[in-house]
């Protein structure tokens, strides 16, 4: 049985998700409405759909987004160790080469020069952008915002997405982290995202697979891009 | 005590702390869940502290180092992000004799107790000034101030522009700058002691407040710059450098940073990712890191197109000046301008003019004293008029190693810093800050090198013309002053005793 505690919590949380569904079928409904109306309503609704829009980006802007806790730095790297290959968030010196050079060579410079202070060659590039990725060890001390997901984040994580990909044997078949490679999407969905239902993958993992079937540089930016998704950064 | 225990005694103390309520959050949402909604709280308590990590700035306040709090607090008082400039002039020595070894001492000097001719070897011209009194302040504060106001330096009495700045600089009117005031402050080593964050400096200060940011922090020169993560990461480069960095850092990465349309299968290759988590604001918060790097993309195309060639200034027969410096500030009051960078830094380091160097004619990126003032004062012209024209607020601080010495040649232990606040929005907050830091709020720009001696070395940089002489004085360091803002705003005791403002 349950405490009355633990009943209001499960009541707040309730609550709160009904706000959430409201805001998001009011959303919808202005949406949907909006589609079978006269030009002037559908001026309106668009406005009202401006209006949330910029509610939303207001709020996210300053403080990211409430309640949704992404992966701290330990958990990403272990998430990605575990489900795709171990070795693959080692920064590589051919990432902070000069962009001249590596245009010439017909390869994109991944992290830039930039970070040459910070970065060097064989160093963990989750170590490196810890503090943007909520270190628990930092985050336990000082930061209460800990496991939000911020603009902070996004860009740290999409570092991240790029050294991993960069890092990626996709010439190897039976490399974890191939998504070109036969259901190789939807294993690394399943294996990264567990959470998720099949059905829920199924869809997603179909983009995915499609995406990652081209030359080279197709394949990292297909990984690169889910990697960097609130969807891979959530922790859940 | 087992874990059950410190469970119960954990619990216990929250719910005599905090309440049912908060503990029945902290159950099902964590304590960071928890401590976000005392932040939010405290923030809805504390409006200006909109858009900024107070424990961010209480994380640096305990560190031991100045706390971006008062940075903060003028931040959230505009309707728009305030906008600060620190330029940091590493000259050391006196400008005073700098000018008179240039024409302009010889050309304006009241007393006409030197009187060079141009052709006078300028090393002759050292050793005279070498045993003659220091000029008086008033006269770099003139030649300070009429570049300021207008963008133009004097040149034998004819205002000159430097060609590049056409168009960026522009008359100032003086009563829209809401005050300006000297703090002088003292460490251990005259040239680095006002760019060291340990020695408290207001470059450590301007760092902290980049992480309040909202999109991070632009930043040139001595510091650091923007990175692909939008925060100050690496030391400071010049103008042209930062903006192909820009460059590189933008458009090379194998994450899919195309803009956005709003489909799940349309431009951005995330969005569909983005999306299976079912959270619009997971969404939005994307479209938002999308959106500001296209900015930064447009802002680039045009610092490039604009930017990349950087004015060139002529001082009398000396030589010509790169004034790449003053080209990093106009960069710098650009991405302001258009809300995408919110700190911005510039090193004017010129080299160490001891009396060997006093002959130094300006070449290339190499300056002297006076073409490290005119810079300074020129991009300030150039920032100050971006901050007014976009109806911004701004606040600009321009620190000096170089303090006034008896003997010329002779460092003078004295950082020299002048804050001038632009009021440029239609709010009242940022006045209502300045006047409650720094005394009654002024409509007359005034200023002066300072120095450790006479403290408030202040004739007013309009002193010659009249103008009203406010200048403050802070007794002890930038950093007490700040860190003794965040204690009195937060209630916690300051980590420095405060530094008191007084008038000269």
């Amino acid at each position: 049985m349950r405490t009355w505690f633990e009943r209001l919590a499960v009541m707040s949380f309730v609550i709160s998700n009904a706000v959430a569904c409201s805001a998001k079928s009011t959303l919808s409904s202005d949406l949907t409405v909006g589609a079978s109306s006269s030009a002037k309503s559908a001026e309106a609704i668009s406005g009202s759909k401006q209006l949330l829009d910029q509610k939303i980006s207001k709020e996210t802007k300053f403080k990211g987004v409430q309640g949704f806790l992404v992966k701290d730095s330990e958990r990403l790297r272990n998430t990605i160790n575990e489900c795709l290959d171990a070795g693959l968030l080692s920064i590589k010196a051919s990432m902070i080469t000069a962009a001249a050079a590596d245009a010439a060579a017909g390869r994109k410079v991944i992290l830039g020069q930039t970070f040459s202070g910070a970065l060097t060659s064989g160093k963990d590039i989750v170590e490196v952008l810890a503090a943007d990725l909520y270190d628990p060890l930092l985050v336990a001390r000082t930061d209460t915002s800990a496991g939000t997901l911020t603009l902070d984040y996004l860009g740290a994580l999409a570092t991240v997405a790029d050294v991993v990909a960069w890092n990626c044997d996709f010439a190897n078949p039976s490399a974890r982290c191939n998504c070109g490679a036969p259901d190789g999407a939807k294993k690394i969905l399943q294996r990264c995202i567990p959470s998720y239902s099949d059905a829920q993958i199924d869809n997603v993992a179909k983009v995915f697979a499609s995406r990652c079937s081209g030359d080279l540089a197709s394949k990292r930016a297909a990984l690169a891009s889910f990697l960097s998704s609130s969807t891979f950064a959530e922790a859940r | 005590m087992n874990q059950y225990n410190r469970r119960q005694l954990l619990r216990a103390a929250l719910l005599g702390g905090l309440g049912y309520g908060a503990m029945a959050g902290l159950s099902r949402y964590g304590f960071t869940a928890g401590l976000n909604a005392w932040y939010e709280k405290f923030r809805a308590a504390n409006p200006w502290a909109e858009g900024m990590d107070a424990i961010t700035v209480l994380r640096d306040a305990l560190n031991g180092g100045p706390s971006a709090l008062f940075v903060s607090q003028a931040l959230a008082a505009g309707a728009s992000p305030v906008s600060f400039l620190d330029i940091f002039m590493a000259t050391s020595h006196d400008p005073r004799n700098f000018l008179n070894l240039t024409e302009f001492g010889n050309a304006n000097d009241p007393t006409k107790t030197l009187v060079f001719p141009d052709a006078m070897n300028p090393a002759v011209k050292r050793d005279l000034l070498a045993t003659h009194p220091a000029f008086a302040a008033a006269k770099v504060n003139k030649f300070f101030g009429d570049m300021l106001l207008s963008g133009k330096y004097m040149m034998n009495g004819t205002p000159t522009v430097l060609p590049n700045f056409t168009g960026l600089i522009g008359d100032i009117d003086p009563s829209k700058i809401a005050i300006t005031s000297f703090v002088s402050y003292q460490g251990t080593g005259v040239h680095q002691q006002g760019a060291i964050p340990a020695a408290g400096s207001i470059a450590h200060m301007i760092q902290a407040s980049a992480q309040l940011s909202p999109i991070g922090v632009a930043a040139f020169g001595a510091v650091s710059v923007i990175d692909n993560n939008m925060k100050s990461v690496s030391a400071g480069r010049k103008s042209k450098d930062f903006v192909a960095t820009l460059d590189q850092l933008i458009a090379t990465s194998y994450v899919d940073k195309s803009k956005d349309d709003g489909s799940s299968r349309g431009s951005n290759k995330q969005r569909i990712f983005d999306e299976l988590n079912g959270n619009p604001e997971a969404v939005a918060l994307r479209s938002q890191w999308l959106e500001n790097l296209e900015k930064i993309r447009a802002e680039v195309a045009d610092l490039k197109a604009n930017y990349s060639s950087l004015g060139s200034g002529m001082f009398n027969v000396y030589g010509n000046i790169n004034c790449d410096r003053a080209a990093s500030i106009a960069v710098a009051a650009k991405l302001a301008k258009s809300g995408l960078g919110t700190v911005a830094t510039v090193g004017l380091q010129t080299p160490d003019f001891h009396a060997t160097d006093a002959s130094r004619a300006p070449s290339g990126d190499s300056g002297n004293m006076v073409t490290a003032i005119a810079e300074a004062a020129l991009g300030a012209n150039v920032y100050i008029k971006s901050r007014l024209d976009a109806r911004q607020d701004g606040v600009i601080f321009i620190r000096t190693c170089s303090g006034r010495s008896a003997d010329w040649v002779q460092d003078s232990s004295t950082v020299s810093g002048l804050a001038i606040f632009i009021k440029g929005s239609s709010g009242s907050a940022l006045s209502s800050i300045v006047s409650e830091y720094y005394g009654p709020t002024s409509t007359v720009l005034n200023g002066a090198f300072v120095d450790a001696s006479t403290k408030a070395w202040a004739g007013g940089v309009l002193g010659l013309d009249g103008g009203t002489v406010t200048a403050a004085q802070v007794d002890g360091t930038v950093a007490q002053a700040v860190v003794n803002a965040a204690g009195r705003t937060l209630s916690i005791a300051p980590q420095a005793k405060l530094g008191r403002f007084k008038k000269v």
